[in-house]
C-alpha cells in the first residue's frame, strides 16, 4: 500500500511539473506568434493554415474567422454539454471562452465530460478543461470561474460576454442565467440532455421569446428527475452541446436561421430531430415583457423550490425509532439472519449491485397488489421467528427508503411488522459496512 | 425499447365508428415518465375545439396533474398558445413537452 500511494504521489508532482512545464511554453510560443505577425483586424499565418477549411465556405470567409476571432463566449456547466460545446468552440477559433463551474471531477463524470481525464478526478471542472482546451488551441484565451453562479456574481460574469451558453443541470440555474440574460441584453443557447432525449433552443436573440416566456412556471420539484437519478446516455448531451456550439458560432456570423423561437427535440431512441415552433416574445412575460416584474436578479431556489445543482439533498420523514444505521442493519440481516430487506430502485441500479438475498421492489410499484402480496408471501416463510417481525428497506441515499417506509406501513398495517429504513441508504452501506459495494 | 402506447377511448360509449376526431399524442421528457408511456391516441375530440379543452383532455388521459401548467403544448409541431382556438383533424400530432433541465 506504501509503494503504491508513493507512487501516486510521485506521478501526481510530475504531472504538475510537467504542467507547468507546458504552460510555460504555450505562453513563450504565444509570445513569438504575437512579435512576428500580430495585428489586431488581419488572420496570422497560423490563423490561415490552422482555419482554412472552414475560412473557405463562402458563408465564413476572412471576416466570419476575424468575427470569431474577436468573440467571446461564455459557457456555464463544464459538463456532459460544456465539455463539447467548449471543444468544437475552442476548435473553431473562437477568442475568449469563459468557464463556469463551481464541481470538481468525479469518476462517474468520465463517460459523458470528454474533455475530464482519469487524471483530473478531484480537479475543479473548468481547470481540467482549460489545461484540456489549452492542448487543443494554444492562442485561445480562458478565464476561469471555480464559483457557483448565483444572483450576486451573474450579471457581473455574464457582461464580460458576447453570448451565453447553459450548459447547466437544473431549474434554477436555468431561471437566474435567463434573467440576467435578458437584463443585460446577452442571447442564451439553452440546451439539455437526460437518458436518451435532448433539447436545444436560443432565447433573448433578436426579439425572440426567452425562458421565461415559453415557460412562465418552474416545474414542481418532484417531476424534474437529473443526470445521477435518471441517467444519461454520454454521446446525448455530446449531441446537444455540439449543436450548442454551433447555434453560437452562427450568431457570432451573423447566420440566418438561428434556433429562436424554435424548440429542437432530439430522440436518441428514434434517431430524429423535432423542430417545434415556439411562442413570439410574451408581452406580458416577467422578465421580457413590456411591464417586466423583474428588474434585477432574485432567490431563483426559492422561486422554483428546489436547490441550484443537481445534487440531491436529504430529506427526513421519519422518526429515529423508524430507521436503522448501516452497522446495526449488517449485525441483524446479515450477521444474525433476521428480518426481511427491500431495495426499492429500479431493477437497472439493483442488477447493478445488490445487498445479498434482497428484494427488488422499485418505489413506484410498492403499494401495488403485486407487490403487497409478493412481500406478505416472502414474510409467511419467516415471520414465526420473531415478534414484530423487522422489515429493512434500503435505496441509493435514503431518501427513496423513508417515502417506501411510510407506504409499507400502511400497505402491511394488518402484518406484525416493524418497517424501518437504511439512513443514508447503499451510500452509507458501502462507506461502514462493505468497501467492496460500489458508490455511484 | 420503445415504452407500450397506450390507446384512450374518448367517452364515446361503444358507438361505432367513434364520432370525432383522433389524434396522435406525443409525449416527452418528465411528461413520458409521470404517464408511463411515450406515445398515445385521443379519440373522440371535437374537430373545432380551443387550447383549455384540448390540454384539459391530455393532462387527465395521461394523469398529466403533476405538472399541470408547466409544459407545452404543440399541435403539429406549432406552439399551442393559452386562449387559442384549435381545429383537429384526424391523424394529427398533439406533443407534450415540458423542459428538460439536465445536462
Amino acid at each position: 500500500m506504501d509503494k503504491i500511494s508513493n507512487l501516486e504521489k510521485q506521478i501526481a508532482y510530475l504531472q504538475e511539473v510537467l504542467r507547468c512545464k507546458e504552460e510555460e511554453l504555450r505562453a513563450l510560443q504565444a509570445n513569438e506568434q504575437h512579435a512576428s505577425f500580430c495585428s489586431p483586424d488581419k488572420l496570422s499565418k497560423d490563423d490561415v493554415e490552422r482555419f482554412s477549411r472552414q475560412i473557405i465556405i463562402p458563408a465564413i470567409g476572412c471576416k466570419g474567422q476575424m468575427a470569431l476571432k474577436t468573440s467571446s463566449i461564455l459557457i456555464v456547466g463544464v459538463g456532459g454539454l460544456g465539455c463539447p460545446a467548449a471543444q468544437y468552440l475552442a476548435g473553431s477559433g473562437v477568442g475568449h471562452i469563459g468557464l463556469v463551474d463551481y464541481d470538481e471531477v468525479e469518476c462517474s463524470n468520465l463517460h459523458r465530460q470528454l474533455l475530464h481525464t482519469e487524471d483530473s478526478i478531484g480537479v475543479p471542472k473548468v481547470t481540467s478543461a482549460s489545461i484540456a482546451l489549452k492542448k487543443l488551441n494554444s492562442s485561445l484565451r480562458i478565464s476561469e470561474y471555480h464559483t457557483q453562479l448565483n444572483s450576486s456574481n451573474a450579471l457581473n460574469i455574464v457582461q464580460k460576454y458576447d453570448i451565453v451558453i447553459d450548459a447547466t443541470d437544473n431549474v434554477a440555474t436555468r431561471y437566474l442565467l435567463n434573467d440576467a440574460c435578458v437584463l443585460s441584453g446577452k442571447p442564451l443557447v439553452s440546451g439539455s440532455a437526460l437518458r436518451l432525449e435532448g433539447q436545444l433552443t436560443v432565447y433573448n436573440y433578436n426579439k425572440g421569446p426567452c425562458y421565461r416566456c415559453i415557460f412562465p412556471k418552474p416545474p414542481p420539484p418532484e417531476t424534474v428527475t437529473n443526470c445521477g437519478d435518471g441517467g444519461v446516455l454520454g454521446a446525448v448531451p455530446g449531441v446537444v452541446g455540439v449543436l450548442e456550439a454551433l447555434e453560437a458560432i452562427k450568431i457570432v456570423l451573423g447566420c440566418s436561421g438561428i434556433l429562436s423561437g424554435q424548440l429542437l427535440l432530439f430522440s436518441a431512441e428514434s434517431s430524429a430531430f423535432r423542430n417545434v415552433r415556439l411562442r413570439t416574445r410574451n408581452a406580458s412575460c416577467d422578465v421580457c415583457g413590456e411591464n417586466p416584474k423583474i428588474s434585477h436578479l432574485i432567490d431563483y431556489e426559492q422561486f422554483c423550490g428546489a436547490k441550484a445543482t443537481d445534487k440531491d439533498s436529504s430529506i427526513c420523514l421519519l422518526r429515529e425509532e423508524q430507521r436503522i444505521n448501516a452497522p446495526a442493519l449488517f449485525d441483524s440481516f446479515v450477521s444474525k439472519c433476521e428480518g426481511l430487506l427491500i431495495d426499492v430502485r429500479s431493477p437497472e441500479e439493483f442488477e447493478m449491485c445488490a445487498v445479498p438475498r434482497s428484494l427488488n421492489i422499485p418505489l413506484k410499484n410498492i403499494d401495488e397488489p403485486d407487490s403487497v402480496s409478493q412481500i406478505i408471501t416472502a414474510l409467511q416463510d419467516k415471520q414465526a421467528e420473531q415478534n414484530p417481525f423487522p422489515v429493512y428497506v434500503v435505496c441509493r441515499r435514503g431518501n427513496d427508503s423513508q417515502k417506501a417506509v411510510l407506504m409499507l406501513e400502511k400497505v402491511l398495517k394488518d402484518q406484525n411488522v416493524a418497517v424501518r429504513d437504511l439512513t443514508g441508504g447503499l451510500h452509507a452501506w458501502a462507506r461502514k459496512v462493505d468497501s467492496d459495494f460500489p458508490i455511484y | 425499447m420503445a415504452p407500450p402506447q397506450r390507446g384512450e377511448v374518448g367517452g364515446q360509449g361503444g358507438q361505432d365508428p367513434p364520432a370525432g376526431v383522433s389524434v396522435r399524442v406525443l409525449l416527452f421528457a418528465g411528461a413520458r415518465e409521470l404517464a408511463g408511456t411515450a406515445e398515445g391516441v385521443l379519440t373522440g375530440l371535437p374537430a373545432d375545439t380551443d387550447e383549455a379543452a384540448l390540454l384539459q383532455r391530455v393532462t387527465e388521459a395521461f394523469s398529466l396533474h403533476a405538472m399541470a401548467g408547466t409544459f407545452i403544448l404543440a399541435l403539429n409541431q406549432d406552439f399551442v398558445a393559452a386562449g387559442d382556438a384549435l381545429r383537429l383533424r384526424d391523424g394529427d400530432e398533439v406533443a407534450v413537452i415540458p423542459p428538460l433541465s439536465g445536462g
